[in-house]
């Protein structure tokens, strides 16, 4: 039986990363409403409810256009690869532990001792979904919105990354599952490295191409960036991927800093094992739908970065900091022990 | 052919994967779009991270993918979209009987790595960090004990050059726009 435990996970994992998409779709134009006083979107079911299937219904009826100019093999294979990425980094992520038969069982489809390194390696290939789509539709808006956000997302990784050393350092190990026990085991990884929280939760935000970070769409000046020329279902594909990309920033946020799935005081109540950690479970995915309401809210709260200034922030401002925060630790720590 | 089935059933993860590599190499190769032959480039490495990890060295195979695939191939792609390049038409060179010494050359130069690579790599004697080791302490920190320990002088070394090469990148980019 134990041999399947991974299967079984990998099954439910992708079904709950699936189906967060449409939910997201309707949390995210309903709180638009609310943030601009408005009442969102209320035709189509019970408070709007079965809106994100109207939704899928519109892109899946639509026409699938394929320009004459674009380059046919890429144009058609740069959306799939924004959907990639985006379910293989679910190997890794450990969403918690569940006693099944006595025994107690990491709920994660792929045990390694890599853990985050193999997630910032998968999510960085994001980017080349982003310049091939851009590439192929042989347009110059495309071109520029996907060079921006590639260049975007290349100078945020490196804070990214230096974000979450302080963390690691401080646990001595890459695995995921070791981060969260730390975690049970003392404080939050915010109260420890608040700064690198800070700074990971900037670059996350850059790194999914959300507001204020969403300069490779922008309306505004690119019509809309490196999907002006894609249609129906290969349109939708980038906002699959999008959305999934924002449930695993978010799960990973929720792992790194905010405890996983570790819930104050449930571990005193003497509840039955599996009583308790379903209730961890539970705290974790309540958690990420909350770290998926601040991504609508940030949205509307923040105006678009300029270029310059992204530029400038992501290289000057962010990682000195986060090199700060790793020497910074790492001093405490010599100190400390 | 028997001896080759032995050895497939052993690891047929890495045959597999050995196997894609190659042929995506070629595909590299062959291609007269630059475009392409950077793609297949970045799938090669990939299926080349793939055997890392079956040699039991995810630490690298991660890197791998972080920094070559990631980062360094997807600025290929930069130069590559952003040069003009021209007609596809224009690029494939055609030079006559040169072609074809250089092609005989090159089977020259492979067998010679070949022969040389089946003298030189046998099964011999263990080295100091062998895969039960490895495993018992983990891929990361052994990698990590050994760079800070006794090969932090290379390491330091390497560092320093390529700050440099990043300075040397930046005052050449400076000069220009003066």
């Amino acid at each position: 039986m134990e041999i399947f435990y991974p299967y079984i996970f990998m099954g439910i994992l992708l079904v709950t990363w699936l189906t967060s998409v449409p939910v997201m779709v309707l949390v995210e134009r309903k709180v638009s409403g609310w943030l601009q006083y408005r009442v969102g979107p209320t035709r189509v079911g019970p408070w709007g409810l079965l809106q994100p299937i109207a939704d899928a219904l519109k892109f899946l009826s639509k026409e699938d256009v394929v320009p004459h100019h674009v380059n046919k093999w890429l144009y058609i294979f740069a959306p799939a690869l924004m959907v990639f990425p985006a379910f293989f980094v679910i190997g890794v992520i450990p969403v918690g532990i569940l006693t099944l038969g006595g025994k107690e069982i990491l709920v994660q489809i792929g045990h390694t001792n890599i853990g985050i390194l193999y997630v910032l390696a998968v999510s960085s290939l994001v980017v080349y979904s982003i310049t091939f789509s851009a590439w192929a539709s042989n347009n110059k808006y495309s071109l520029l919105g996907g060079l921006r956000s590639a260049a975007q997302m290349m100078s945020y990784e490196l804070p990214m990354g230096l974000s979450i050393l302080g963390t690691i350092m401080l646990v001595g190990s890459l695995r995921l599952e070791d981060i969260v026990n730390f975690q049970m085991n003392s404080a939050w990884g915010i109260v420890w490295q608040p700064l690198g929280a800070l700074i990971f939760i900037v670059t996350a935000f850059a790194e999914t191409n959300r507001l204020p970070f969403d300069l490779a769409e922008a309306e505004a000046e690119l019509v809309g960036g490196y999907h002006t020329e894609y249609s129906s279902m290969k349109f939708a594909m980038f906002f699959l991927g999008e959305y999934c990309n924002m449930l695993t920033a978010s799960v990973m946020i929720t792992l790194l800093f905010l405890g996983g799935w570790n819930v104050p005081f449930v571990q005193g109540m003497n509840l039955e094992p599996l009583t308790q950690q379903v209730i961890q479970i539970a705290g974790l995915a309540l958690k990420v739908v909350f770290l998926m309401f601040f991504f609508v809210w940030v949205r509307w709260t923040l105006p678009r970065f300029r270029y310059d200034q992204l530029m400038n922030f992501g290289w000057k401002t962010l990682i000195p900091l986060a090199l700060a925060n790793v020497v910074i630790t790492a001093i405490v720590m010599a100190i400390v022990s | 052919m028997d001896s080759f089935m032995q050895y497939f059933m052993i690891n047929p993860v890495f045959y597999i994967f050995a196997g894609i590599a190659v042929l995506l190499a070629i595909a590299m190769l062959t291609m007269d779009n630059p475009v392409y032959s950077a793609i297949f480039m970045v799938l090669t490495f990939f299926c080349i991270s793939v055997i890392y990890i079956t040699l039991e060295a995810e630490f690298i195979a991660a890197i791998q993918v972080l920094v070559y695939t990631g980062a360094i191939m997807v600025l290929f792609l930069f130069v590559i979209m952003l040069l003009n390049l021209g007609r596809e038409s224009d690029l494939v060179e055609r030079s006559g009987p040169m072609k074809y010494i250089s092609i005989l050359l090159a089977f020259g130069i492979l067998l010679q790595i070949g022969f040389a690579a089946k003298v030189t790599f046998g099964i011999g004697e263990k080295g100091m960090y062998p895969i039960e080791q490895v495993r018992l302490v983990g891929n990361t920190e052994t990698i990590a004990s050994l760079l800070f320990s006794q090969y932090v002088y290379p390491f330091e070394i390497a560092s320093v050059l390529l700050l440099l090469g990043m300075v040397g990148a930046i005052i050449i980019s400076k000069k220009k726009q003066e």
